[in-house]
């Protein structure tokens, strides 16, 4: 199966004058023509004290023009590396650019990274330079440290003694270290001001002689097989990254953007190409901490967090709901049922009729406005994605309240690969639609291949790898997916190391299958049954009884038990379009051939479910077995003996019989 | 004795409270840059000692001096603002202020308007006010404490209200701090925090500072000298190692073998 996709809709302003420019080759070249353009915009905002703190285009220059300089003039050369290590701050991103106007690259370390991984880091990039935020990342270099296998090791100061200076720009807890390798980064700054009354024109020089191939930064991946790579990005990458954002996220210029996962992240590297090249404005919070608050402050119309952070705003929120006043709870309960309803429909890409509408515009007024203003996400156009796939609780819960969640799908070879389009809404089994410039071949193994609008060059050092990943051009991202054929969009599936097989070797995802099925109201969970002993896939569904129970009320369909219920016709002809809604987001050979409804809910209790409420799969497909047998002989009724337990705490057996419904 | 390098020297200092004897001709110095640590078990009078310190409590007997000048019958508020900082064991704060008017309020020693400035707010009271916000954030921003600013304090859970705690100290600009058990009640990575922190106030104000704490660990390793009270008395003094092989030290405190305590039953 191979499938193409390129989009040809036409560029909007801030994407046009990216790409036509011929003499907008690097990203200092950007950073030029703003400070020409526009020197007295605001470009950046970081709260300090407690005070937002602005900073025009030309402030931000004459920094980097400082610390550019200052580098230099300590013996930065053309096609150096500096490593920076710190929380998101102008000064990172001032770092990041000063290195490059040297026609050098920016090696990005996560903060929490241990000594001996930061040890590698600056090893392998190569790096001459150190730019840390503060005591804690000092310390790495100058203390002793053992490696993971215990292994005592000198400061790194000392195992590298070509790192010419370490440089911080947090002083609190220095004031009192003497070392003359340590140094201020206002100090740098000032040297370099200096050093430009002897050499006036060495800086435009610089950015004059830079190409756009040249590297910009090293993205080193996260190496969970083997030693982590440093992914070669060029100036050419992030430009064509910021255009792309710049085209379907419509991150124009001034639109207020949150700086908030780490810039060593590829991800956060489109934030920094995205200020120099569309100009967005950038925010930083005053610490990790103070995220919530700051966000709100902001009122960000773009910005990116991981899964961790999306559930933890729903969390927070849930939380202060319970707490707060009874009339706000009930305006809350009464709300959220409406704003669930016209998300479903919305998600199916389905327009609500026009009683929904009324009715949500106005729960929208009363209820989902104020919630997306305490919530901070009032100016938000889209919320963003990434890293990991986000449930579809709190997905289904964020479109609920008007807020345009959606997933996008990237990697630091290539990035962006998906991203969501003003307008049109993700489907919530996708990862959006392919972005403009990038291509996505699916191969006959479900594997992903990608030619992005940002493709990297190589891996550093490392050819043999480049090889293994880069083939004829394309990018084998080692993830299975497919296209979906309605849309375009880009479904992604799993890992392809982490997908099952069946008989005849065709690799499916437990996973995904069980969470694209919990999109629908009327599915709480479903567990996807294949081995490679089957020749199909099953699904176990459980249906969610309060959902479907009112359901069933309102079309008149009597019914006493779960089990009951479970088992109507007319609940099977519900749930069937929900297994066809998912089927066609699989391969034809990778689709749930049978179904059965259980009679029951999910259980921890039994074991069936851990203690988060993630399914045992395992445990499920031993437990009902011969359910599962029964599916796979053919048969169409089985009867199953099921153990009920009351709230007074006694239990009793019933027998039930349990439908199993083929789909073609 | 070298009166230059030493801040607070206390002189036979003997509290009674009726017929008890709370301290009993207790003699101990606090020399500039050094952060000493009172270490006895519960009801060795070492609280006391503090508010002998801070006026609290009035000495029968002995003499405190503090940077040459008698503290023992200066009120209290006074010897605050003559730079005595202090963290109380119990929290003493404003539970229905946020952290940041808290700290503000702390301020309050250092602002030089008067009442009717206030009233009219702008011009000097105004200009004050920014320069004393000023100091509060920098504190803020010292003591990690951003995300709790505007969180009203009786809504913070013991931890952050010791440190809303030690942040008021602060705010005082004190010259010689003395901390109460400032880490009793914490977890461990709190007590790492706050030892953290301690260290950062030595290094960064160069001030003395008096530590009351239980938790040995923490004091052996930040503390430069340490006071050992029993029953009121002071029964050793010296550096971290010396203390910790004193034998009258272990007996009265850090514990002494069990087969040792089996012939004394408590």
């Amino acid at each position: 199966m191979v499938t193409l996709r390129e989009d040809g809709r036409r560029l909007n302003d801030s994407a046009r004058q990216g790409s036509g420019s011929e003499h907008l080759t690097t990203l200092p070249r950007y950073l030029l023509g703003n400070v020409k353009n526009y020197p007295n915009d605001i470009t950046m905002r970081k709260k300090d004290y407690g005070i937002w703190n602005s900073y025009t285009w030309k402030e931000c220059f004459e920094i980097i023009n400082g610390l550019a300089l200052g580098l230099t003039s300590l013996g930065l050369k053309r096609g150096d590396k500096i490593t920076i290590i710190g929380d998101n701050d102008p000064q990172w991103y001032w770092s990041e650019l000063a290195v490059q106007c040297m026609g050098g690259a920016a090696v990005g370390i996560y903060i929490d990274s241990m000594p001996d991984e930061v040890r590698y880091l600056v090893e392998n990039s190569d790096s001459v330079f150190v730019i840390a935020k503060d005591q804690e990342q000092v310390d790495k270099f100058l203390n002793p440290y053992k490696d993971r296998e215990g292994k005592e090791h000198r400061p790194i100061k000392e195992e590298l003694p070509h790192i010419k200076k370490l440089i911080y720009w947090d002083e609190k807890g220095l004031w009192d270290y003497s070392d003359p390798w340590l140094m201020k980064y206002d100090e740098v700054v000032a040297l370099g001001k200096d050093y430009e009354k002897s050499h006036p024109n060495d800086f435009e020089d610089a950015i004059i002689s830079g190409r756009r191939t040249e590297i910009a930064v090293l993205c080193y991946t996260s190496g969970t097989t083997g030693l982590p790579k440093g992914v070669i990005v060029s100036h050419d990458y992030l430009i064509n990254n910021a255009v792309a954002a710049g085209y379907t996220r419509d991150l124009y210029a001034y639109e207020e953007y949150l700086s908030f996962i780490a810039p060593a992240w590829i991800a956060e590297q489109a934030g920094i190409a995205g200020w120099v090249v569309n100009r967005a404005r950038i925010n930083f919070p005053e610490s990790p901490d103070t995220i919530m608050n700051d966000l709100r402050e902001i009122g960000a119309a773009s910005f990116m967090f991981g899964p961790p952070q999306w559930e933890g705003l729903l969390k927070l929120f849930q939380v202060r709901i319970n707490d707060s006043s009874w009339l706000k709870r009930t305006v809350y309960n009464m709300c959220l049922p409406v704003g669930y309803r016209v998300a479903d429909r919305q998600m199916k890409l389905e327009r609500p009729s026009l009683f929904w509408r009324i009715l949500y515009s106005v729960c929208n007024l009363i209820c989902f406005r104020p919630m997306r203003d305490y919530l901070g996400l009032s100016h938000l156009k889209i919320g963003i994605t990434a890293g990991a796939l986000l449930g579809p609780e709190p997905l289904r819960w964020y479109r609920a309240i008007g807020v345009n969640l959606s997933q996008i799908y990237g990697l630091s070879e290539a990035n962006p690969v998906t991203l969501p389009v003003m307008g049109s809404p993700t489907k919530p089994e996708t990862v959006g639609p392919v972005s403009v410039g990038s291509q996505v071949r699916i191969t006959d193994e479900q594997e992903i291949l990608v030619k992005s609008a940002g493709q990297f060059q190589g891996y550093y050092k490392r050819p043999d790898a480049t090889a293994e990943k880069l083939v004829n051009g394309w990018v084998k991202t080692g993830d299975g997916g497919t296209i979906e054929n309605e849309d375009g969009q880009l479904v992604f599936y799993d890992r392809l190391q982490d997908m099952l097989r069946l008989k005849d070797g065709t690799k499916y995802s437990p996973s995904y299958i069980g969470n694209a099925m919990k999109f629908s109201a009327y599915v709480k969970d479903c567990v996807a049954i294949g081995s490679e002993e089957r020749d199909f896939i099953l699904g176990i569904v459980v249906i969610g009884f309060d959902a479907v129970g009112r359901w069933s009320e309102k079309n008149r369909i009597p019914y006493t038990t779960m089990a009951d219920l479970s088992q109507k016709k007319e609940v099977y002809d519900l749930i069937e379009p929900e297994v066809r809604r998912v089927n066609r987001m699989l391969p034809a050979a990778a689709r749930i051939r049978r179904y059965l409804i259980l009679y029951k809910e999910f259980d921890a209790d039994e074991g069936e479910l851990t203690r988060t409420r993630k399914v045992k799969r395992g445990f499920i497909e031993q437990r009902y077995a011969d359910l599962v047998n029964a599916a796979y002989a053919g048969l169409e009724q089985v009867a199953a003996i099921a153990r009920v337990k009351y709230r007074d705490g006694t239990e009793r057996d019933i027998s039930t019989m349990v439908n199993i419904r083929g789909i073609d | 004795m070298n009166t230059t390098e030493v801040t607070l020297s206390i002189n036979n200092v003997s509290l009674n409270f009726g017929g008890v004897s709370a301290l009993s001709d207790v003699s101990c110095e606090v020399r500039e840059q050094e952060i000493l640590a009172i270490i006895g078990p519960n009801g060795a009078g070492k609280t006391c000692l503090l508010n002998c310190i801070s006026g609290f409590y009035r000495p029968q007997t002995g003499d405190i001096f503090y940077e040459g000048v008698r503290l023992n019958n200066i009120p209290s508020f006074k010897i605050a603002q003559m730079g005595i900082g202090r963290v109380f064991q119990g929290i003493q704060l404003f539970l229905g202020l946020n952290a940041l008017d808290n700290l503000m309020a702390a301020r309050h020693i250092h602002m030089k308007h008067n009442f009717w400035e206030d009233v009219i707010y702008f011009g000097r009271a105004y200009k004050e006010e920014i320069q004393h916000r000023r100091r509060v954030e920098e504190i803020i921003d010292f003591l990690e404490m951003e995300p709790i600013r505007k969180r009203v304090v009786g809504s913070l859970p013991y931890g952050k209200r010791k440190l809303v705690d030690l942040g008021r100290a602060l705010a005082l600009e004190p010259r010689l701090l003395l901390l109460d058990e400032p880490m009793a009640g914490m977890n461990l990575e709190e007590k790492e925090d706050v030892a953290r922190f301690i260290i950062d106030i030595f290094e960064r104000w160069k001030i003395p500072i008096v530590l009351v704490e239980h938790d040995m660990d923490v004091v052996m390793d930040i503390a430069d000298r340490l006071i050992v009270l029993d029953f009121g008395s002071k029964i050793a003094e010296g550096k971290p190692d010396e203390i910790k092989a004193n034998p009258r030290v272990i007996e009265a405190y850090l514990g002494v073998p069990e087969e040792v305590a089996d012939g004394h039953p408590a």
